[in-house]
């Protein structure tokens, strides 16, 4: 779970460094090019309706002179203003303090525009009047007076002219960036959201080979597409996917091929075995008469064939285990009465102390639960110190039989091998009743029973109070089926 | 005879009163050699030979109490040996199966055989097998005699626990020794469940932890034997996660 | 590390932003200056005349550019009733009048007026008055330059020479 949700904040991490590099790409070179452009056109935009303007007024202007009288008389001012009123604006002139009447708006005249005129200039000035863009143009009348004199007349003229077209140009201009923004953001995305699935998905598929491959199936294989970086660590990934399979194959083959001579060696010494085991009681018998060396030398042969054909029998379960074909006899029991019956058969019932609750019944396969309790007693016995304690309980689903000793416990050195096959715990192994395969076989036992996709597990530890405990948990199937089942 | 010295003093197939005759059916000659020396000592007529087709033959010839046979032999297997024998009557057979492979034994208990030992083998075990094989053949029972006499009629079964017949409709209903013990085990309780390990305890003398599949592979042949529909059992009935019962009818 | 690289790259988006929307539509601007203001014909006698005591243009309807001696008569003879009325007044006495036609001088070079009456005595925005009125007068008829200092001659001396400081 851990690993998706890593797995997904990776690549989502890609993504999303992707998607802002492109859409901050997208942004700046929009907003550059787009703000450039607006300024550059609302300059050009406001230049020439300046000029345009002022070039109007002055042509306008032109056609006052000559001037025939100063100083002007209001009626003068007033006819002047009006006829230099038009669609686009309104004119204000002065002669001083005399000032054209019929005027009923503020004046929005400025005094450093007032000023710019008196000096002698063409001066004009954009301001904002009610929140309104407004275009002040003023200039003097002066009088020609020859040799590139003049004199001043005393009349300034302005015309405030209405910007508001032109602010309605530049705010379309304005509209169109902002969507030319927004659309190549929009498209900055999109490319983004394509590249990063274009280089996303390679990854993605190479993250979910790599998993297959590293779950154990090694004939993934990716699909090279092209022929850039991505495919070329395809290729690689395929390459080195194909080394290890090829690798893993004949390890593999190499590792069935021992374990197929073991199995075939175990079975070829059946045989011998069967028939040496079939007189071992003829041996015991005859051993008690027979004088001397010659009755120690049958029983130590009749004892020896019984300790062969222990560990051929082991043999043989154990590779059958590897091969896979052990399969699960399956019967509903009264675990209590199988742990009891298994410590009954080896003689061990008034030497354990049981603590068997009856009545727990489970599905499982009688001989293997035999098999493990007597491996699990059985070693107890040999390797810790009584009193040896079988404990059984039941929880909903499982059942789980705890086999404890008051031994020194299991070295910590020892712990994590004591399920290996042939493990020698002890340097000086006494040649003893175990073939070295028991444990190994219990664990193996354990796990063969599975329910809902859950194995069965046998766990080595050490109690508190000292002493190994080993603890078995089986799939307690049959209490289902139970109560489910019925008469048929 | 030495072996005849030794005969009372550890031969305790003496307790059926009689000699059992063995036939004994074994490719390999050390094997056939030593289980042959061990079950003579026991008090056993062994007659022992390399073949299934020897063996049929010599069954033709003599008769004998029960057959101990090798599933793996040379020419006609095991497996065959066991049905043909089985078509003659109700000889107990025993296998002797070298592998402790699950297909071999089931194969091995759908062919008929009662019961099946997995080599090596001490002699002892075979001969408590041998000795509780005929015991169910013999009229000695440990549950179901005594307490009844006469028949007992289950709707169309009739069982008789003294002659040791069961006849179905009038009709008798010939049954091999274990499939027999089985029915007159479930039939004395009826309605009462028994599990497998029951079962094994009571029919095949097996300690505790006996293999299940000896009893269904019973069951299924017993079936076939006694109920019109073996797919819809009436008198041996599965009690599923439980075991079997007889009836209730 | 990302996380802290990609809040920067958001600041500077957002503050770029925030500029381009601030600096949208149509700013206010200062005073921008154009080129000189229109000049244009006259069809008057000019006369300088005192208004809030700065020198002031008027216009005198003519049919002919009288001369200039004939041009300074009519500053002596000071505003008329509509100027008064706007508040033009003359410091030039009404009995000082020109006794000669203007004459150009070549040392200095410029123009010379003789007049009836003292000029010593005259305020300095008299003069100016005078000298302007001459200057234009002189311009107008296309003997002179707009530009050329006049020397005043009275019976008692000489005023200047002296340019017309009105441009």
């Amino acid at each position: 779970m851990s690993g998706w949700r890593r797995a997904a904040a990776r690549a989502s991490g890609l993504r999303l460094r992707l998607l802002l590099a492109f859409a901050l790409l997208g942004l700046t070179t929009t907003a550059v090019v787009a703000s450039g452009s607006y300024f550059q056109a609302r300059r050009v935009i406001l230049q020439q309706a300046q000029d345009a303007a002022v070039v109007s007024l002055t042509n306008e202007l032109a056609t006052i002179y000559p001037l025939h009288k100063l100083p002007p008389t209001q009626r003068d001012l007033d006819m002047l203003a009006q006829r230099l009123s038009g669609r686009d604006g309104y004119a204000v002139v002065f002669y001083h303090d005399l000032r054209a009447q019929g005027l009923t708006v503020a004046d929005p005249l400025t005094p450093e525009l007032r000023q710019a005129v008196r000096n002698g200039r063409v001066a004009w000035q954009r301001v904002s009047r009610d929140g309104e863009p407004v275009l002040l143009i003023g200039t003097q009348l002066r009088i020609d007076r020859s040799g590139g004199a003049s004199r001043p007349s005393g009349i300034e003229v302005y015309t405030v002219r209405s910007l508001v077209p032109e602010q309605q140009s530049i705010d379309r201009l304005a509209t169109l960036a902002w969507v030319t923004g927004g659309l190549s953001l929009a498209l900055a995305v999109l490319l983004a959201l394509l590249a990063a699935r274009g280089v996303l998905r390679p990854v993605r598929e190479l993250g979910r080979a790599a998993q297959r491959l590293g779950e154990g199936d090694l004939t993934t294989r990716l699909t090279v597409r092209g022929s850039d970086e991505l495919a070329d660590v395809a290729r690689t990934f395929n390459d080195t996917a194909g080394t290890l399979e090829r690798q893993v194959g004949e390890l593999r083959r190499m590792e069935a091929d021992a374990r197929r001579f073991v199995a075939d060696v175990s079975h070829e010494l059946r045989t011998p075995l069967a028939a040496m085991t079939a007189v071992t009681d003829v041996l015991d018998e005859e051993a008690d008469r027979l004088p001397g060396d010659a009755g120690r030398a049958a029983r130590l042969v009749s004892e020896e064939t019984q300790n062969l054909t222990r560990l051929v029998n082991d043999l043989i379960e154990v590779s059958r285990f590897d091969s896979g074909t052990a399969r699960l006899a399956l019967d509903d029991i009264d675990v209590a009465a199988a742990v009891t019956a298994t410590l009954r058969a080896r003689g061990w019932i008034d030497r354990v102390h049981a603590e068997l609750p009856p009545g727990i019944i489970a599905r499982l396969d009688p001989r293997r639960l035999d098999v493990i309790v007597a491996n699990l007693v059985g070693n107890a016995f040999r390797h810790g110190a009584v009193p040896v304690t079988v404990r059984l309980h039941a929880e909903p689903d499982w059942i789980v039989i705890e086999v404890a000793d008051h031994g020194p416990g299991l070295d910590p050195d020892v712990l994590p091998h004591v399920f290996d096959r042939f493990y020698k715990a002890e340097t000086a192994r006494t040649r003893s009743e175990g073939s070295g395969l028991g444990l190994a076989i219990a664990w193996e036992n354990a796990r063969l029973h599975r329910s809902a996709g859950q194995r069965g597990s046998l766990v080595a530890g050490n109690a508190s109070t000292g002493g190994a405990v080993f603890t078995l948990r089986l799939p307690r199937a049959a209490a289902d089926q139970a109560a489910t089942g019925g008469v048929r | 005879m030495y072996e005849n010295e030794e005969n009372a003093s550890f031969s305790r197939g003496a307790i059926l009163g009689d000699m059992s005759r063995v036939l004994l059916i074994e490719d390999h000659q050390t094997v056939r050699d030593g289980l042959q020396l061990a079950l003579t000592r026991q008090g056993h007529t062994v007659v022992a030979v390399a073949t299934g087709e020897q063996g049929l033959e010599r069954l033709h010839a003599a008769p004998s109490d029960v057959v101990i046979l090798d599933l793996m032999l040379p020419g006609m297997d095991g497996f065959e040996v066991c049905r043909r024998i089985r078509a003659l009557g109700d000889l107990p057979i025993i296998m002797l199966t070298a592998r402790n492979d699950d297909m071999d034994v089931v194969a091995g208990l759908e062919a008929g055989a009662d019961d099946y030992v997995v080599k090596p083998v001490q002699a002892r075990v075979l001969e408590a097998r041998i000795r509780a094989v005929l015991r169910r053949t013999s009229g000695e029972s440990r549950r179901a005699g005594g307490e009844k006499s006469g028949p007992e009629q289950h709707a169309v079964l009739t069982i008789d626990r003294e002659a040791l017949v069961v006849s179905k409709a009038g009709v008798p209903v010939s049954l091999a020794p274990t499939e027999l013990r089985l029915l007159l085990e479930l039939s004395h309780t009826p309605g009462r469940v028994l599990s497998r390990q029951q079962l094994l305890e009571a029919v095949w003398e097996h300690g505790y932890l006996g293999d299940s599949r000896l009893v269904d592979a019973c069951v299924q042949r017993l079936r076939a034997k006694i109920e019109d529909d073996s797919s819809a059992p009436v008198f041996v009935q599965t009690v599923r996660g439980f075991g079997y019962r007889f009836g209730p009818l | 590390m990302t996380g802290r690289r990609a809040t920067r790259a958001l600041l500077a988006g957002g503050a770029l932003l925030a500029l381009l929307s601030a600096s949208c539509g149509v700013r206010p601007s200062g005073v921008i200056n154009g080129g000189p203001a229109p000049v244009g014909q006259s069809a008057g006698v000019g006369v300088y005349l005192v208004r809030h005591g700065e020198l002031e243009l008027t216009m005198r309807q003519s049919g002919a550019q009288p001369a200039p001696a004939e041009t300074l008569k009519l500053l002596v003879a000071g505003p008329d009733e509509a100027e008064r009325d706007q508040g033009f007044t003359s410091e030039v006495p009404a009995d000082l009048l020109p006794v000669a036609a203007v004459t150009a001088t070549t040392d200095p070079p410029g123009l010379a007026v003789t007049m009836s009456g003292a000029v010593t005595t005259l305020s300095a925005t008299a003069v100016d008055q005078i000298v302007c009125t001459v200057t234009d007068a002189v311009a107008a008829n296309g003997q002179g330059a707009v530009y050329s200092p006049v020397t005043l001659i009275g019976p008692d001396g000489t005023r200047g020479p002296r340019r017309c400081p009105i441009k």
